[in-house]
This record gives C-alpha cells, sequence and structure tokens, in this order.
C-alpha cells in the first residue's frame, strides 16, 4: 500500500478511519440517501445501493435541500452516518449537520475540504484517515 | 471571530444554557467559514418537520426548550408533518402525528410564529431589502435574497433555530454585499413554444439554471418585465432544487442588480451560457415520467398555492368536477385558506372534489396508506423530488393540463 497525503482545511473537527466511497456527482442528503438505513437512494447517483455507514464519503459538493443537515444528524442518531465527509466546495449545511452531531449525541464526523486537482486523485483509493490536528487527508492505494 | 459584549457573556453562559449552546454551534460554522464577528438578524424562519427529521430534529427542538430557550426575533415556521386539523383525511399516520405536534409544541414554547409554511414571505412576515434574516427553506432562502433583496445564507436546518434563539448569524457568505456578485451570466433568448405568461416557463427556467449553475449566483438577462411573484416563487422553488441556487438576479426585475461592468466580466471569464426553447423542451421531457394510463393524484402547491393561484385554477374548474378515483391535493397556508373561504372559491372547489390542505407538504408524511403511481404537478421542484421521495412516476403540466387531466382521469404519456 502506498500513502498519498494531501494538506486540507477541516470545517469540523475529529478523527477516523475507513474505507472510501467516492464519487464525481454531487450528493443531495435530503432526497438521495436514507438516514434509516445509511443507503444512497438516488437512482442518478453512480453510488446507488452504496451504504455509507462505516465509510469515509467523498463528492465534490452538496446541493439541494437545507433538510440535509438534519438528515445527517439522524443518521448520527441511527449511527448510519459516515465516518468523515471529504468535499472540494464547503457546504455550511452539512458543516451544521456534523456541529450539531458533536453538540446533541457527542459524535464526531469530521468535515473536511481538499483542492480541486487532489480531490480527484482520491478516486480509486482503498482507505482514508482523517485526522483534524494534522491538518491533512491520508489516503492508501494499493501498490501496482 | 471577535465577539461584542452581549456575546461573550452569551458565550459564557451568563444567558442561560440555550443561548450558549447555539452559539458554540454558530461560532464553529463562523470559524469554518472565515466570518469576522456576527450580525444581528432581524427574523427567522425555522423548518418544519417531515418523516426524514425522525428523532434529531425533536431531541434538539426539545433540549433547547429543557435549557429555557427562547426566541430572540419574530420567528416564522416551515410546513409541519401534518395538516393540524385534517391529517386523518389525509391518512397522516397516527404514531407520525403525534412526533409532529411535539416539535410544534417545541416551537411554540420557543415564541415561534405559527404560520406552517414554505411561503413566508407573502404577508406580514415579509422582510424588506437589506434585511439580515436567518431562514430555512431552500425555495425562501431564493426567494427573499432574490426577489426582496433580504440577506441569508443557505442554512442547513437547525441552525435557523440557534439563530433565532442568539439574534444573530456568522456575517458570512451572502450576508455580505460583496458576496452577492453573480459569477455567471445566462441569457434567456427564443423561449418558444413558451411564453413569458406561462407560469411553467418559470418552473422550467428555474431548473435549467439550477442545473447550470450548481450553487454560483446566477445573473439572467432576457427575461421581460410583467413577470409576477408566483412565477418568481416557482423560478426560486426549481433553481434551489435542481442546483444549490440560494440568490439569483434577473436583470429588470430583482432589485439587487448593479452595474453594466458586471455584463462584461462574464464575457471575458467565460462563464456565458444561453438558454432557448430548445433546452427547456428537453429539461421538459426529463420532468415527465409519467405513461399513459390512470390518472391517481394531482399535486399542486408546491411552494404553497397563493390566493391568486386558487383564482386560476377556480376559473380553470368552472362547471367541471374531478373524475371518480382521483386525487388532486392543493397545498397552501391558513392564510389563504381564510380567505379563499371568505370569496367563496373553496366550498366551490371542495364541491368539485379537490382536497385543500393547510400546514404542510406531501414530502413530508409517510405515504404509507396511499397508493400512488402517476402523479401530475405544476411544480418543477415537486417534479424533481418526487420519483426518488414517493416512488411514483411524476409529469410537470402547465395548470390547465393538470385539470384537464384530472377531469378526464387519464394521463397521455
Amino acid at each position: 500500500m502506498i500513502d498519498k497525503r494531501f494538506d486540507s482545511n477541516y470545517l469540523v473537527s475529529g478523527e477516523s478511519n475507513g474505507e472510501l466511497l467516492f464519487t464525481h456527482t454531487p450528493i443531495s442528503f435530503w432526497g438521495s440517501f436514507d438516514p434509516e438505513t445509511g443507503e444512497i437512494i438516488d437512482t442518478r447517483s453512480d453510488l446507488f445501493g452504496e451504504n455509507v455507514s462505516g465509510r469515509v464519503l467523498a463528492f465534490p459538493e452538496g446541493i439541494g435541500s437545507s433538510t440535509a443537515s438534519v438528515v445527517l444528524l439522524e443518521s448520527v442518531r441511527n449511527s448510519t452516518h459516515p465516518l468523515g465527509i471529504i468535499n472540494v466546495k464547503p457546504d455550511p449545511i452539512i458543516v451544521t449537520g456534523a456541529l450539531l452531531a458533536k453538540e446533541l449525541y457527542q459524535v464526531d464526523v469530521p468535515v473536511v475540504t481538499l483542492r480541486a486537482g487532489d480531490f480527484k486523485k482520491l478516486e480509486g483509493c482503498k482507505n482514508v484517515s482523517l485526522d483534524s490536528t494534522k491538518g491533512e487527508v491520508v489516503a492508501s492505494v494499493d501498490k501496482k | 471571530m471577535e465577539l461584542n459584549e452581549l456575546e461573550k457573556r452569551m458565550k459564557a453562559g451568563e444567558m442561560g444554557k440555550a443561548k450558549q449552546v447555539c452559539l458554540r454551534v454558530q461560532l464553529k460554522l463562523g470559524e469554518a467559514f472565515g466570518a469576522s464577528r456576527f450580525v444581528p438578524i432581524s427574523r427567522a424562519h425555522l423548518s418544519g418537520y417531515n418523516r426524514f427529521s425522525g428523532g434529531a430534529k425533536i431531541d434538539f427542538a426539545k433540549k433547547i426548550v429543557g435549557l429555557g430557550g427562547n426566541l430572540e426575533v419574530p420567528t416564522t415556521t416551515n410546513p409541519t408533518g401534518r395538516d393540524i386539523s385534517r391529517w386523518r383525511e389525509f391518512r397522516v399516520p397516527e404514531a407520525f402525528s403525534k412526533r409532529c405536534s411535539e416539535l410544534e409544541e417545541a416551537y411554540l414554547e420557543l415564541g415561534a410564529i405559527p404560520t406552517w409554511t414554505c411561503t413566508p414571505y407573502s404577508y406580514s412576515g415579509i422582510p424588506v431589502k437589506g434585511e439580515q434574516v436567518a431562514f430555512a427553506e431552500s425555495n425562501a432562502i431564493a426567494f427573499v435574497n432574490s426577489v426582496i433583496g433580504a440577506k441569508t445564507e443557505r442554512y442547513g436546518d437547525l441552525f435557523e433555530v440557534c439563530s433565532a434563539i442568539t439574534g444573530r448569524v456568522p456575517y458570512f457568505g451572502m450576508h455580505l454585499e460583496v458576496n452577492r456578485t453573480p459569477g455567471v451570466l445566462i441569457k434567456v433568448k427564443d423561449i418558444y413554444p413558451y411564453s413569458f405568461s406561462d407560469n411553467i416557463l418559470f418552473c422550467l427556467l428555474g431548473y435549467e439554471v439550477g442545473k447550470i449553475c450548481g450553487s454560483e449566483i446566477p445573473l439572467i438577462e432576457g427575461i421581460n418585465s410583467g413577470v409576477v411573484r408566483e412565477q418568481l416563487k416557482n423560478f426560486s422553488a426549481a433553481v434551489a432544487a435542481s442546483g444549490g441556487v440560494g440568490l439569483y438576479h434577473i436583470k429588470g426585475v430583482t432589485p439587487d442588480i448593479k452595474s453594466k461592468e458586471l455584463t462584461r466580466n462574464y464575457r471575458d471569464s467565460g462563464k456565458v451560457y444561453s438558454i432557448t426553447g430548445k433546452d427547456l423542451q428537453k429539461r421538459h421531457r426529463e420532468l415527465k415520467s409519467v405513461e399513459s394510463g390512470k390518472l391517481d393524484l394531482v399535486l399542486l402547491g408546491c411552494p404553497h398555492f397563493s390566493s391568486s393561484e386558487f383564482m386560476r385554477l377556480n376559473e380553470l374548474l368552472y362547471n367541471r368536477e374531478i373524475s371518480p378515483g382521483v386525487e388532486f391535493w392543493v397545498q397552501t397556508n391558513r392564510e389563504e385558506y381564510y380567505l379563499i373561504k371568505e370569496m367563496g372559491i373553496l366550498s366551490r372547489l371542495l364541491s368539485a372534489g379537490i382536497k385543500i390542505s393547510t400546514d404542510t407538504c406531501m414530502f413530508n408524511w409517510p405515504m404509507d396508506n396511499w397508493d400512488f403511481e402517476r402523479v401530475v404537478t405544476d411544480s418543477a421542484k415537486f417534479a424533481h423530488y418526487a420519483p426518488n421521495e414517493l416512488g411514483v412516476r411524476t409529469s410537470l403540466l402547465d395548470l390547465e393540463s393538470c385539470v384537464q387531466a384530472a377531469v378526464t382521469g387519464r394521463c397521455k404519456g
């Protein structure tokens, strides 16, 4: 395994490590995601049917309804939440959900942004480590 | 972030635990988004209850109530998960209805103005140009920012609750004039076969602009004057649903347009797009998935129907009746309901077979007790979300065609 390290901006602090679930398309937590099961339910998404629980979810930006923050919060309540979120464009709606999760349920869901070029390099990586104290994202790739 | 004396006291807990908790969330978000300070708000609009809110929203509201929280500014409310008086008629599950009432009561305890509508900008609660506010509801955010020129960010649900409790928001994003300039120029040309008097044109335009922009701020040229509020309401809902647009400028229509220099900038930056009638027809086809067959439901009022829209519906239904077996639902708020009742329109619509709800939205409650397959609507926002949210085939049609389908009971493919 080789590691790729990326400088990153942590919008919500925390530490986690897990399998990467990556997409190039924006995600709307309201409408595309079921917080009861953790599944992506949007038939238009290339992650349709995938479960985010226990995985680090990477997508370029959030779109759609302001309800996304509460859907994320609900998934924390149900323990179906992603271990962390990686975006290119910072989204205050997603950040709100993660901050409320800390306050209400004392659960950390780190939210971090990468430069667009670095975000693309995540594709194909297996595992991702998030650590806000170090300010970086580390992705592991199988060595070929 | 720099805090004033009041905010320092709030942070230290000297103004109660509820304000302390809410300010803490706002501080972290503000710092994440580069806010240098807070700015006071003059009003807020709270998100309501829906089936995806589940327990988390109630947990938070109850926590704030339990900590002795109270709203610092006049605060209206978005639709709840049920028509508060008619939920049984709409077959809202009883246990779910009870949960809705828990959030409703928590909001009332905090001191909210119980409007239960997604169009809080349609009457007394309306902000004016330049007012700093904290709004939930993506269509309302787009509307008050763009059509009125008030200032809100596109907040995630519950952040607006925090803001209403502390009476302030981090001074970032669209609260600042400098962040409200457009980044994309969109030219609307040759819209045939649609015309500017068609409401459906604005649904489709909003939808297309949202797809082009993502979350960029557009400047839109080529829309004639003579645009009415309802069209901008539909535009706002569509643009916020298909993209993440929280602010748009329409030359000649919206108040926040700056100078001609802006137009020149886009030509230079290459972020210039055009929309033609062909593009809109293509989008329209995307928003039609209903095949020929028995019509199950007509859904109007996403966002909530206004009295002028009810007047138009009343005209279209003159001497006509909804086909038995077709549900025809119109969503609105209590204020409009009262007005159409006074006008005599309500009784005529009800006797034609229409069901009118207040306080809620079909997306908000579980549809377990209904069996809809084919739905037509005049709302692009509804047509966009319904297939995934409700598992139905949905087609966006102009109002006349919706009524026609309801009267015949059939959809054409």
